[in-house]
């Protein structure tokens, strides 16, 4: 005997059982808008077309979730538009942009006027002199006087360069710091006896260029049956026999040669020049290369003090070392 | 079930429902029973009841009370009493509860989902869990 029919013998037939009416949502038959109806997640229309005619405008096809979050977007925009930023925004883009416009042709404008250059036969004061500067000053040039350059003349590459205030003893003696320098390591230098004929020749002292370093030690000086002939090529270092302190140090300075500095010897050179008065002493600085001067008690890039300057025998005399001048 | 204009019944069928436990009327259950299919009540059953593999089926004529669990569907066209000491019964159903206009129950239903049908008098609270996605 199957299980159906134990079932049917032990429970019973099929039986019919009243449920009764429904509860729950009958937008077909009651309640509800009879101009809107719920199918199927859209709104349709209830009210039926007349034969023949378009479409109502009442019938909505977007899905409920969609036109909920449409009516949301709509709704949120006027609150979200916040004029006042909108004008603020565009106000700076419209700044950005003239800024952008303005600035790189203010760039592009030269700075300060371009004035033309007027030729030089056309000044009419200016003298042509074929002899490099010494430096001395010079009595003023009467304007009447001064003959008007031929523009060959003045154009001349030659003749500008030899008019030209150049550094002393930066050209025509290139040659004599690395002639100093080689000699500089134990011998006496016939730079001095050079530098002496060169002013001899020209009727004018000069200083050669050479680059004395403070930190080198210092070299007993010479005998001194050479104080004399030394002492001649110093002021002749100094190019003048009344120089004063800053044209010292100004004509030190551009007296420096191009060439590299000298090698460090035993000499010890780091002074540079005395002033006559003896008050000054100059020295050149390892670090920055160039002349400083320093007085009785003034303390020297390496550290030492200075105790006495004696300009007659050209010494200067520190706390731990005595410097001279060749 | 059939619908009409205004009424709906349905055909409980055992064979089909896999109702093989029944509680004939006049019959008076007590105690603890677990049933392995559905169960037809047209008697009395009290106490705790528990019924897997099949629907509970509590015909008109049938009464109810107790502490009842079943994990499929529940039909309640009967009456489900209160206990002896006016505590609600608790029905506890995973499927869907059925009640019916014929429906008198004084218990707690907690069930899946609930149809209903004018009629049905529930005195107590009734609560639906969401139950596994099948």
């Amino acid at each position: 005997m199957s299980d159906e029919l134990i079932t049917r013998l032990v429970v019973g037939e099929p039986m019919r059982v009243q449920l009764g009416r429904p509860v729950g949502q009958r937008l077909e038959k009651q309640g509800g808008s009879q101009v809107l109806r719920w199918n199927a997640g859209a709104w349709i229309s209830g009210a039926k077309p007349k034969a023949g005619s378009a479409p109502t405008a009442t019938t909505f096809a977007v899905p409920l979730q969609k036109l909920s979050r449409l009516t949301e977007a709509a709704s949120a925009a006027p609150r979200r538009i916040r004029w006042p930023m909108v004008g603020a925004v565009c106000a700076g883009l419209l700044v950005a942009a003239s800024a952008a416009v303005l600035f790189p042709r203010q760039a592009q404008e030269p700075a300060l006027p371009i004035a033309p250059i007027a030729p030089i036969a056309a000044s009419g004061v200016v003298k042509v002199v074929s002899e490099p500067y010494t430096g001395e000053p010079r009595s003023p040039i009467p304007a009447e006087g001064l003959p008007i350059a031929a523009p060959s003349d003045a154009v001349a590459p030659a003749a500008a360069a030899a008019a030209q205030p150049p550094i002393p003893a930066a050209a025509p003696q290139a040659a004599q710091p690395t002639v100093v320098a080689a000699a500089a390591a134990g011998a006496r230098v016939p730079a001095p006896a050079k530098a002496a004929s060169e002013a001899s020749k020209d009727g004018q002292p000069r200083p050669p260029a050479v680059l004395l370093d403070v930190s080198s030690p210092v070299v007993p000086r010479a005998a001194a049956s050479k104080p004399a002939p030394a002492a001649a090529p110093a002021p002749a270092q100094l190019s003048t026999a009344q120089p004063a302190p800053q044209a010292v140090a100004a004509q030190v300075a551009a007296a420096r040669p191009v060439s590299p500095p000298p090698a460090r010897g035993p000499s010890g050179h780091g002074l540079v020049t005395i002033t006559p008065d003896g008050k000054i002493a100059v020295f050149t600085n390892p670090k920055t290369r160039l002349p400083e001067q320093f007085k009785v008690g003034d303390t020297l890039p390496n550290g030492e003090t200075v105790r006495s300057i004696d300009a007659k025998e050209g010494r200067v005399a520190t706390s731990s070392k005595e410097y001279s001048l060749e | 079930m059939s619908d009409s204009a205004d009424s709906q019944s349905i055909v409980i069928d055992p064979a089909s429902m896999n109702i093989v436990n029944r509680i004939a009327a006049g019959t008076v259950q007590r105690g603890n029973c677990h049933c392995q299919g559905g169960l037809l009540v047209q008697g009395r059953i009290e106490g705790v009841i528990e019924v897997t593999g099949g629907p509970l089926v509590l015909m008109p004529e049938g009464e109810i009370r107790g502490s009842i669990r079943a994990d499929g569907e529940a039909y309640l066209f009967g009456t489900v009493l209160s206990e002896e000491d006016e505590k609600l019964s608790e029905l506890e159903v995973a499927g869907t509860v059925f009640l019916a206009e014929t429906l008198q129950a004084k218990a707690n239903i907690t069930a899946g989902a609930f149809k209903s049908w004018e009629g049905a008098q529930v005195e107590g609270r009734i609560r639906t869990v969401k139950r596994p996605a099948a």
